[in-house]
């Protein structure tokens, strides 16, 4: 699943009809989008409104590692050699309020600006303090820490991401929702295109055992008549078996008929049995 | 299940991540000239990006970053007294880097570690006034390749050669420097000196391409090795861990007979020996880390937060390999890793 959080309407706007999302059922009052496998999420403008949206998306559609978060909006910046439009791609987020920083993990090839977002709790006019102290690109916003922090809960830190597209030079200038949405427009294939394939190649969490498997691990130990503790050993056994040699189902089927024909009759019978399976199978 | 292509990765330290407060230190300065294609991220402490919650430390390992700090205190460390010391009586160790290049899969900094990023600590005038302090009371001896592999670093960093020559200034000083590498570009610029000792960890054929991930063959190890007892300098060999397979001792049987053919045992100061053990609460992170390693999940047994092969195995690995070395290696340069009672 790959969740987008934007701040307003028109930032979503070419996003939905990017992905084909329709409208869902609003979350905690938030606006939903969803296609099934794309979730995204309008938070509202601000570092906690934006915290906020993360969480109520996230606690009901729990992601997991093969899941990510994009973080898409625009942003100010004092830099004229940033052509409006211009893309970043964060490696750094300051929140304004705190000084607190936050650090995505850059693992993947790109062939994106990076730079370093400010955070700021209200709209930034002018030269503002924290972006200033900052060397290279930067850019500011009023998300980015609030998704970061939030997201930080239920993702780690190289599967979010945080798009800013540079909307304007922190003159006052008021840019209409078409302006808003022809600037994320623009970038949504660039950026979508990337995080699909990241995100096609992600590694889903999988369960260590099989169903086919957890049942035969059940019947193993209902028939040694196994503690508790004994049953994480059996547990462990069997997955370093699995580890080493591919599968232990066959084998120890094949075990069980050798040894087993009736269940043991005492846990006494059961620890000698899973003695000679240990031997067997480490 | 999804796979990561290894071309979907940044190259390993395509973002450098450097302290405000060094980043004009000579050893940034010369770090940094040595990554020229870096993108360089400033951060206020290391631990802002290297301690962060939730990290993953095997996906980072695919592409990890370089952090340049300071040390602001504990220069060194008293080994414990579960430490290999060869017979030392004042035996410390020291964090010059935090973190590996390579990727063993028994390695004991993925359970100790939340991060696979590389920390290197710049300022190593402050580690040689702490050393020099010492001195005056009584010898070191200094294990300096800890919690990394500083040969494999070593064009990178340089700092084997600024503690060779520091070693080369103080007499009462012994440095241990413990590595895989078989780059021995690296070394041939340095002067074998008598407090210098570099250790290689030597494991056999099939553990080095099954487990030790991006490591040199055992073949090309030897060869350095050679070379740089040649080139004369005191060389140790470590067969340490050992792990455990069915086919083990076979291995490393082939191992010592391929290490001493090729090297003359004569000429190697000691051999260490000791059987895989890890703590509890690094192998419960290594066993999350990386779910599908024969080494993580082995079935180990556990006494006083350690988890080993048994005693009875670990026992019997040992007195075994320990008569395989000693075809070519009196007893008493064979140092045993022994575990701490109680
Ligand atoms: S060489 Fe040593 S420090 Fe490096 S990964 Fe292997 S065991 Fe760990």
């Amino acid at each position: 699943m790959i969740n987008i959080f934007t701040a307003l309407h028109c930032e979503a706007k070419p996003v939905i009809e990017y992905f084909g999302l329709k409208r869902h059922q609003d979350i905690n009052g938030f606006q939903f989008f969803s296609n099934g496998l794309i979730n995204l999420l309008i938070t509202g403008t601000g570092p906690i409104n934006a915290a906020i949206g993360v969480t109520s998306l996230c606690s009901v559609h729990n992601p997991d590692s093969g899941d990510i978060l994009v973080n898409i909006g625009i942003c100010g910046t004092d830099n004229p050699d940033l052509k409006k439009g211009a893309l970043i791609l964060c490696n750094k987020i300051v929140d304004l309020s705190t000084y607190k920083t936050y650090y995505p993990d850059m693992l993947f090839k790109h062939s994106f600006i990076e730079g370093t977002v400010t955070t700021s709790p209200v709209p930034v006019i002018n030269k503002c303090e924290g972006s200033k102290a900052e060397s290279g690109i930067a850019v500011t916003d009023m998300e980015a820490s609030g998704v970061f922090h939030s997201g930080a809960l239920f993702f780690q830190p190289h599967q979010m991401f945080f798009f800013k597209i540079v909307s304007d030079y922190k003159t006052g200038e008021q840019l209409s929702q078409e302006k808003v949405s022809e600037l994320v427009a623009v970038n949504a294939a660039p950026v979508f295109n990337w995080v699909t394939q990241i995100h096609n190649r992600l590694p889903d969490k999988q369960d260590i055992f099989s169903v086919e498997e957890k049942s035969l691990l059940k019947q193993t130990s209902e028939a040694l008549k196994l503690t508790v503790s004994m049953q994480h050993q059996l547990n462990q056994v069997m997955l370093y078996h699995k580890v080493q040699y591919g599968s232990f189902t066959i084998e120890l089927k094949q075990f069980l008929v050798e040894n087993l024909k009736e269940p043991c009759k005492s846990k006494n019978e059961g620890k000698k049995y899973f003695e000679k399976l240990k031997k067997r199978f480490v | 299940m999804k796979s990561l292509k290894r071309d979907l990765y940044n190259r390993a330290f395509s973002h450098i991540y450097v302290e405000r407060d060094i980043i004009n230190h000579p050893n940034t300065v010369k770090i940094l000239s040595r990554f020229p294609k870096s993108g360089i991220i400033e951060i206020n402490h290391y631990k802002d990006v290297f301690s962060r919650s939730n990290q993953s430390f095997s996906m980072q390992k695919k592409s990890p970053s370089l952090i340049l700090a300071k040390k602001n205190d504990n220069f060194l460390y008293k080994g414990a007294p579960v430490c290999q010391d060869f017979g030392n009586n004042h035996f410390y160790y020291t964090t010059l880097v935090m973190n590996c290049i390579y990727d063993c899969e028994y390695c004991f900094l993925q359970g100790m570690y939340s991060s696979a990023n590389i920390v290197v600590f710049v300022n190593i005038e402050d580690y040689f006034e702490q050393v020099e302090k010492i001195l005056q009371n009584h010898p070191v001896y200094l294990c300096l390749s800890y919690d990394t592999d500083l040969l494999a670093l070593e064009q990178k960093l340089g700092f084997v050669q600024e503690w060779t020559s520091f070693a080369e200034r103080h007499s009462g000083l012994t440095i241990e420097v413990r590595t895989k590498s078989s780059n021995f570009k690296a070394i041939e610029n340095l002067k074998p000196s008598e407090n210098v000792i570099l250790a290689w960890t030597l494991s056999p054929e099939t553990v080095q391409k099954s487990f030790e991930h991006n490591t040199p063959p055992l073949r090309q190890r030897i060869t350095c090795i050679k070379k740089a007892i040649d080139k004369g300098f005191r060389v140790r060999i470590c067969f340490d861990p050992i792990i455990y397979s069915k086919d083990w001792l076979s291995s490393f049987n082939e191992l010592v007979d391929i290490t001493f053919t090729r090297i003359p045992a004569d000429r190697v100061i000691d051999v260490g020996l000791g059987v895989f053990r890890i703590s509890r609460d690094y192998l419960k992170r290594m066993r999350k880390n990386r779910p599908d390693s024969a080494i993580t999940q082995y079935p180990y047994e556990y006494d006083n937060g350690v988890y080993h092969y048994g005693r009875k195995l670990s026992d019997s690995i040992i007195s075994s390999a320990c008569g395989i070395i000693s075809k070519y290696m009196p007893y008493e340069k064979i140092y045993i890793w022994k575990e701490a009672e109680g």
